[in-house]
């Protein structure tokens, strides 16, 4: 019954009458092991429209053309769109470039509290205020040493500063980016 | 809201373009390269997806086109056995192992032999399952030549494996 039915759709198909779906059922018929001894012939056409269809690109195809077009670093994964934050919330990272460029001009511009009235701040000095003012070498030494002890206390507070101001920066960055 | 289209409905069809552009070329770097041309290509012209009736069908299109324009630009050297690989596997026989091999390689040679739209047609309808409508689309041909040459197509290939089977029967 089936063998007449197959012989028909082939019948169909060799005129080109047959439908997509009528041609599934003879791709399924002929993936069957045993078949008609006069129709293995067929079977060896179906298995190779089979194995023609399962040819494909390299794997890294996606990886190549997303990089070809400058989006290789905004796709991750099987086809979902990663884009970045500064993307995804333009206005927001533009506040916060702002807000690092006060902070920074902000830190710059603070006087020091250690500094004297009086004696020039670090961004005061300059080469033409520099001169000789040690004659016996020991004592020139001792002096470095003095200035280089106070420099490295500075910059100990200056890391302190900073950790504390980045603390809030990102805080403040949590919420935006939270909002 | 473009590489999204990009990625979910352009990209996808890599495998199936591929397949195309070997149809044409039988070189598998020469179709991949074809494609990643094709693919760039697509994504400078985004602008103009909207105006596009199908994206699926000019992609298709583009890269028939530049298999084409590839192989008007060199002297086509088919692949045939090179190509050959074992999907026989199933037989126990090696009687029919081998006939299948042979058949196979009939197969093969047959359709690259093929005039150049009847292997189009034949390459998507029966390895793609295209409708006619969207063969007649892509291939730019009326329904009718696109039955046609189906006909035709298939009837050179029943003609060669029944051939071929005969011969190996005697």
């Amino acid at each position: 019954m089936e063998k007449i039915r197959i012989a028909g759709l082939l019948e169909k198909y060799w005129q080109a009458e047959t439908t997509v779906d009528e041609e599934k059922v003879l791709a399924a018929y002929f993936r069957q092991p045993v078949i008609p001894p006069e129709w293995e012939a067929y079977r060896q056409l179906f298995t190779y429209y089979e194995a023609e269809s399962r040819l494909g690109v390299g794997e890294d195809f996606d990886k190549k053309v997303l990089q070809r077009i400058g989006m290789s670093e905004t796709v991750a994964g099987s086809g979902t769109v990663m884009r970045p934050l500064i993307r995804r919330a333009p206005w927001w990272a533009a506040a916060a470039v702002i807000l690092l460029s006060l902070g920074a001009a902000l830190l710059m511009d603070r006087p020091n509290p250690h500094d004297r009235p009086g004696t020039p701040s670090s961004t005061e000095i300059s080469a033409t205020t520099i001169k000789d003012t040690y004659d016996d070498p020991q004592e020139a030494l001792a002096a470095i040493r003095k200035a280089l002890f106070k420099a490295s206390s500075k910059i100990n507070q200056g890391k302190t500063i900073t950790k504390k101001e980045m603390g809030r920066m990102k805080d403040s960055w949590q919420m935006a980016v939270n909002y | 809201m473009s590489l999204s289209i990009f990625t979910q409905r352009i990209l996808p069809l890599k495998d199936q373009l591929f397949r195309l552009a070997f149809r044409l070329l039988r070189d598998v770097q020469e179709a991949e390269d074809i494609i990643q041309d094709v693919m760039v290509k697509i994504w400078t012209k985004r602008d103009e997806w909207g105006q596009w009736q199908s994206l699926e069908a000019y992609c298709m299109t583009a890269t028939r086109n530049s298999c084409l324009d590839r192989m008007r630009r060199r002297r086509l050297v088919p692949v045939g056995e090179e190509r050959a690989r074992d999907i026989t596997s199933n037989e126990q026989d090696p009687y029919e192992k081998m006939m299948g091999k042979e058949i196979l390689s009939q197969i093969r040679k047959c359709m690259d032999e093929l005039p150049e739209n009847q292997q189009l047609v034949m390459q998507l309808r029966e390895i793609e399952g295209f409708s006619y409508n969207e063969i007649a689309e892509v291939l730019d041909m009326s329904m009718e030549q696109v039955k046609i040459n189906l006909f035709r197509g298939r009837n050179a290939i029943k003609r060669s494996i029944t051939k071929e089977e005969s011969s190996w029967k005697k």
